[in-house]
């Protein structure tokens, strides 16, 4: 379900099927003016319909109208926005599982104040500045940046006075495109739907040339002109390592020519250890994405490729549909704006970030390591070598973000793949009748954090835990530590009291690696994917299972 | 440059898909608000669409002023 309801206070009709384009299915558009209504009428087609994205993208001409005409009246201007934010955060807490997007404010640049703007006494500017900071105090509303698109694109070309006074249209179809284009990768961040790894070629990407050809100091890479570009886009994919994201490379090259620049070029902002598991060979490029996705555990989808070569890019595209493969700009000068632009917006989207986020080149770096100590052992050998200690919290809300996150991104082993949003998580933490359950994860290569989570309903009156949702991040595959977290889980279930548990399995094309879990845990099948066991029974199975 | 002829054609083929009818029930005469499914929105969506496929812009007096296609794709061919 990818449904969509747009409410706006001016006429978006022509969003339709630019929205639709862009894979909203059934896209509604509230009727012009009908914003308010829609939020409070508990019979509007907003509330009967079942939306999983609601975005209000609100004019500040037509919302303010006659208040621009006089001087700026801050009390007055606030009144106008608070009437209409109120309503959008009483609806969100009726609504918590639904994504609720609100456009940021934007004011035509030209308004009959002129100069005096900037200073600050008479600024509509500086009041509109006011009330969009005022939106992020709003909870569970996720800003989609209007004022960003204006900056990058220029008010006329997104804006049209004709068609907003022969039909209050306020945009071209530029406008459009930009605002929903930019609604659909906020959604996906949102929702946590984002690549995990950056692919890049090597030659007119990272630097200008060939390092085979031009040798290790004669590629273009400096602080000047086109080597200063070359340089730029290191800068930021490095930065990208900050929101997670792992780098890695796939070459067509001599390693030793790659490495021996990385050595001694002074102008690499890169350096080799930002990247995992590179390969830089003279090997077909679909046959190293396998290879780089299988040594990272991750799946193909996961990855986004970058290349100048649109050889390269067609036999990715080609073999590999589910890799993402953005065009590359022809002009070098347009090289930063689209790697931010057109990659980073695009696949790398984050609306919030985690300690693990930052560490994660790290925590991969340390599976390879194990990976190596791994060859050659038998499973418990290799287990015990390790040194795993596991710790399980129980209702720890300072966590609250990680456990977000691994609701959104697990697949592999996600037992019913429920996705909660931030604010669900939180009311089961204050819930006394929901237990949430942490793992955390450490072995000798180093903590790896968080990496288990779990939520249990209690029915006191029935004396039974029914298991909501059981995952494991695919980090810590393959080493028995989800019995060690059942083993847990279980206790503190039997603490409270409760004499028997359910569980559920729901397959999905990714969980597989999870199916047969109940069963070796001892639950017994009742019905389709369905499960039951008296709680000691499953105590002393898991008991023996965790040692 | 485009002819006379391949701006009518263009022309043609955006108002028969805007308005969902075919080419042939328009000619160069058809009043645009005659038109099966017109309306005031879809008026406006077919100057978006010709504005944005044919890379022209009119301005507001010339959209009010349109009444027939023969009008559109005079104004084009004067634009271009």
């Amino acid at each position: 379900m990818n449904k969509l309801a747009l409410l706006s206070n001016i006429n978006m009709a022509p969003a339709q099927n630019v929205l639709s384009t862009e894979g909203w299915d059934e896209p509604y558009i509230c009727e012009y003016g009908q914003h308010l209504r829609d939020l409070l009428d508990p019979g509007s087609s907003l509330n009967t319909g079942q939306y999983h994205t609601v975005w209000v993208h609100l004019d500040a001409q037509e919302l303010f109208k006659d208040l621009l005409f006089t001087l700026p009246d801050a009390e007055q201007l606030k009144e106008r926005w608070q009437e209409v934010t109120q309503a959008i955060q009483a609806w969100q807490v009726e609504h918590p599982s639904v994504n609720v997007i609100v456009s940021n404010l934007v004011l035509p640049p030209s308004l009959f104040t002129n100069f005096l703007e900037p200073r600050g006494d008479f600024s509509f500017s500086n009041i509109e500045q006011q009330l969009n900071q005022s939106l992020s105090e709003l909870k569970g509303v996720h800003v989609l940046d209007a004022q960003r698109l204006f900056r990058l694109y220029g008010y006329q070309s997104l804006c049209d006075e004709k068609y907003w006074y022969l039909g209050r249209i306020r945009y071209t179809n530029l406008g459009f495109e930009c605002l929903c284009r930019e609604l659909k990768r906020l959604d996906r961040a949102v929702a946590g739907k984002v690549y995990k790894v950056l692919v890049c070629d090597l030659d007119n990407v990272l630097w200008g040339g060939i390092v085979g050809e031009n040798g290790v100091n004669g590629v273009e890479l400096s602080e000047d002109g086109v080597g200063k570009v070359y340089r730029d886009v290191q800068k930021t994919i490095r930065a990208l390592k900050q929101l997670g994201v792992l780098l890695t490379i796939n070459s067509k090259n001599n390693e030793d020519d790659v490495r021996e620049i990385f050595a001694k070029n002074r102008m690499m902002a890169l350096a080799w250890e930002d990247f995992v598991v590179p390969h830089i060979n003279w090997n077909n490029k679909a046959e190293n994405m396998q290879a780089i996705a299988g040594q990272l555990n991750l799946g193909t989808d996961s990855l986004v490729f970058i290349d100048d070569s649109p050889q390269e890019r067609m036999l990715i595209r080609e073999t590999m549909p589910e890799v993402a493969v953005p065009d590359f700009p022809r002009d070098v000068a347009q090289l930063q704006r689209w790697l931010v632009e057109d990659v980073i917006y695009e696949y790398f989207g984050r609306v919030e970030l985690t300690e693990s986020d930052q560490l994660k080149t790290e925590q991969y770096d340390r599976k390879i390591k194990r990976d190596i100590q791994a060859e050659g052992l038998d499973l418990k050998s290799y287990i015990k070598s390790l040194q795993i200690t596991v710790d399980v919290i129980e209702d720890d809300v300072s966590e609250l973000k990680r456990y977000h996150q691994l609701t959104a991104k697990t697949n592999q082993f996600n037992l019913t793949t429920r996705r909660y949003q931030l604010q669900e998580l939180e009311e089961f933490l204050n819930e006394p009748d929901v237990g949430v359950f942490a793992l955390r994860y450490a072995d000798k290569f180093g903590d790896e954090g968080i990496v288990g989570l779990a939520i249990v309903r209690y029915d006191g009156g029935a004396e039974r835990a029914h298991i909501d949702t059981f995952l494991l991040s695919c980090r810590v595959l393959g080493r028995d530590v989800e019995h060690a977290f059942m083993d847990k889980i279980l206790k503190a279930i039997r603490r409270r009291g409760m004499t028997s548990v359910t569980a559920e399995f729901v397959p999905t094309p990714k969980n597989r690696p999870a199916s047969g879990f109940y069963e070796k845990c001892g639950f017994t099948a009742k019905g389709e994917h369905q499960y039951r066991a008296p709680i000691d029974d499953l105590v002393s199975n898991n008991y023996r299972l965790a040692s | 440059m485009m002819t006379q002829s391949e701006t009518y054609n263009q022309v043609v083929r955006i108002i028969a898909d805007v308005f969902r009818t075919t080419a042939d029930q328009i000619s160069a005469a058809t009043e645009i608000e005659k038109i099966e499914n017109f309306d005031s929105l879809e008026r406006l969506n077919l100057f978006l669409k010709i504005e944005q496929d044919m890379r022209v812009n009119f301005d507001m007096n010339q959209m009010i002023a349109f009444r027939t296609v023969e009008d559109i794709v005079t104004a084009i061919q004067e634009r271009t």
